[in-house]
């Protein structure tokens, strides 16, 4: 029935001491593995990482109408042997879950690239087009992680990157909405992009800083 | 094209048409190409970070997840967005169905299972495995005694739970009352909602005492104590949001034990409300009122 690895995956959940969306807390599961050393820390940890890669693969694939279960196993099993093979090497133990994230949508990428030489021509993705979009980021854990960055920006221009970057709202609307000219909305929200370019936090999605060493960037599945 | 950094800097801000003007300006000037890349890539992240989409939505009611209310309120007075959750909703499915269920995929990739502790460690032995390992040949005529009383146990053991599961009517196998009655507190999960969620802890941890068996056998459940903690359900469900997690649990263990009572009307209007609403327990309160039209 269809709802067994549902079930099993929601009692899986039940299991774990924090939810699966708590990703600082899984941070710490990962870090109070990496002092003890335990198999019960490390149970939690990989039973973290197990809900997060279905709950991924679950998302990326319930979008998709080409791909099938066998696909789906497939890039599963592929992303979780490779997080489980390097869990000892992950460098930022409190940033795990970014780490699980990059895994999944490397090998997310590695899967499409595979089967793409089967499409036609002009749905290839053009040399200038983003290597990844929007879509292949865990939407969940990359919003937690820009509303925290956003809420450690300075007061002054938090609320206004909250409604651009956030809310996508037009920038007359933010000039209405705070009473601040134009220009200085749009030098705002520049100056904010130019703090989360430069956050280790928000890097360490799309960058290799929390990769293992001999992990080559765009593979994740070797 | 003069402001072409400007434009590169502000590229994830920029809209479509406007990011379309940059991508074709690099493309005429490939020098450019490499900060156009790095700035898509924080483009693509901030993307990411807007509102879930539908696909979001129904992984995370189908895994047990707390959902976006929002989500919610468009589903429910959206019948084209509705039509197109359910289209997801059977794609997921069919996959699910279809690929290695999870736990037979956790068990091969990890050797781990839901109910039986963690493998042993490789690796040296400790003292008293170590014990076990150098006497076997002085203890091995007494150990194939106990290996046989053992399985004699076990054999007997298991026959009278499988006798004792053929006990239990149709409801109530359908109700898994005993299901219920080891529920696993939502404040395990990480809920907030401190209050409401530990009073359905105490609420379902009363329908443990209503079960009356000898050693786990031939349960039965006291008519009154169940009907004490539905309505104990029924005024958590009156004072919480509907839309909460805790009150989403409570209605499905009211459905679940209403149900077990025959009280088919009072089940089908509390499970109805959860297949209405969307609810991530919805798939479980649906089988229910399918047992409820047949007949039970």
């Amino acid at each position: 029935m269809h709802s067994d690895s549902f079930r099993f995956l929601d009692r899986i959940a039940r299991r774990l001491p924090f939810a699966i969306d708590d990703y600082e807390a899984a941070g710490e599961a990962f870090a109070r593995w990496r002092a003890s050393g335990s198999d019960e820390d490390r149970k939690t940890v990989e039973f973290w990482a197990y809900c997060y890669t279905y709950r991924y693969f679950y998302t990326q694939f319930a979008r998709e109408r080409t791909s099938g279960a066998s696909d789906l196993d497939d890039a599963i099993d592929k992303a979780y042997k490779r997080i489980l093979d390097h869990l000892e090497d992950v460098r930022e133990p409190l940033r795990f879950a970014a780490f699980v994230s990059v895994i999944c949508k490397r090998t997310l990428l590695n899967h499409r690239a595979r089967r793409r030489p089967t499409t036609e021509v002009e749905e290839r993705i053009a040399p200038t087009a983003p290597a990844m979009t929007a879509a292949t980021y865990d939407g969940p854990v990359i919003r937690h992680t820009v509303a925290q960055l956003i809420d450690d920006l300075p007061e002054s221009i938090r609320e206004i990157a909250r409604m651009r970057l956030i809310d996508q709202a037009p920038y007359e609307h933010i000039a209405e909405v705070t009473g601040r000219p134009l220009p200085t909305v749009r030098t705002y929200v520049s100056k904010a992009l130019a703090r989360l370019r430069q956050d280790p936090r928000l890097r360490a999605f799309h960058y290799d800083d929390v990769l293992p060493p001999g992990v080559e960037r765009g593979d994740a599945t070797k | 094209m003069n402001d072409i950094t400007q434009r590169l800097e502000a590229y994830p801000v920029l809209d479509l048409e406007e990011r379309a003007e940059v991508v074709t300006y690099v493309q005429a000037h490939p020098e450019w190409a490499d900060r156009l890349a790095m700035a898509q890539e924080l483009a693509a992240l901030l993307d990411a970070a807007g509102p879930g989409d539908i696909a979001e939505h129904v992984v995370n009611e189908r895994m047990g997840l707390d959902t976006d209310a929002s989500m919610t309120d468009a589903l429910a007075s959206d019948p084209e967005f509705r039509a197109e959750a359910d289209q997801i909703r059977a794609r997921l499915d069919a996959l699910a169905e279809e690929a290695e269920d999870a736990a037979s995929k956790l068990k091969r990739l990890t050797g781990r299972t839901l109910d039986e502790p963690a493998p042993p460690r490789r690796g040296r032995l400790t003292v008293a495995e170590d014990r076990s390992t150098v006497q076997p040949a002085r203890s091995s005529r007494s150990g194939r005694w106990i290996a046989l009383a053992t399985a004699v146990v076990v054999v007997a053991t298991g026959g009278l739970y499988a006798a004792s599961a053929l006990s239990l009517s149709d409801r109530d196998r359908l109700a898994d009352l005993g299901d219920l009655a080891s529920y696993e507190p939502l404040n395990a999960r990480g809920s907030t909602e401190d209050a409401p969620s530990d009073r359905l802890d105490v609420a379902l941890s009363a329908v443990r005492e209503a079960e009356r068996s000898v050693l786990g056998l031939f349960p039965r459940y006291d008519a009154e104590a169940l009907d004490a903690v539905g309505d104990d359900l029924e005024g958590i469900i009156a004072e919480v949001d509907p839309r909460s997690a805790v009150s989403q649990e409570a209605r499905l263990a009211l459905g679940r034990i209403r149900f077990a009572r025959g009280q088919d009307a009072e089940a089908a209007r509390v499970l109805g409300s959860l297949v209405r609403e969307g609810s991530y327990r919805g798939p479980e309160a649906r089988r229910l009122l399918d047992a409820i039209r047949m007949g039970g």
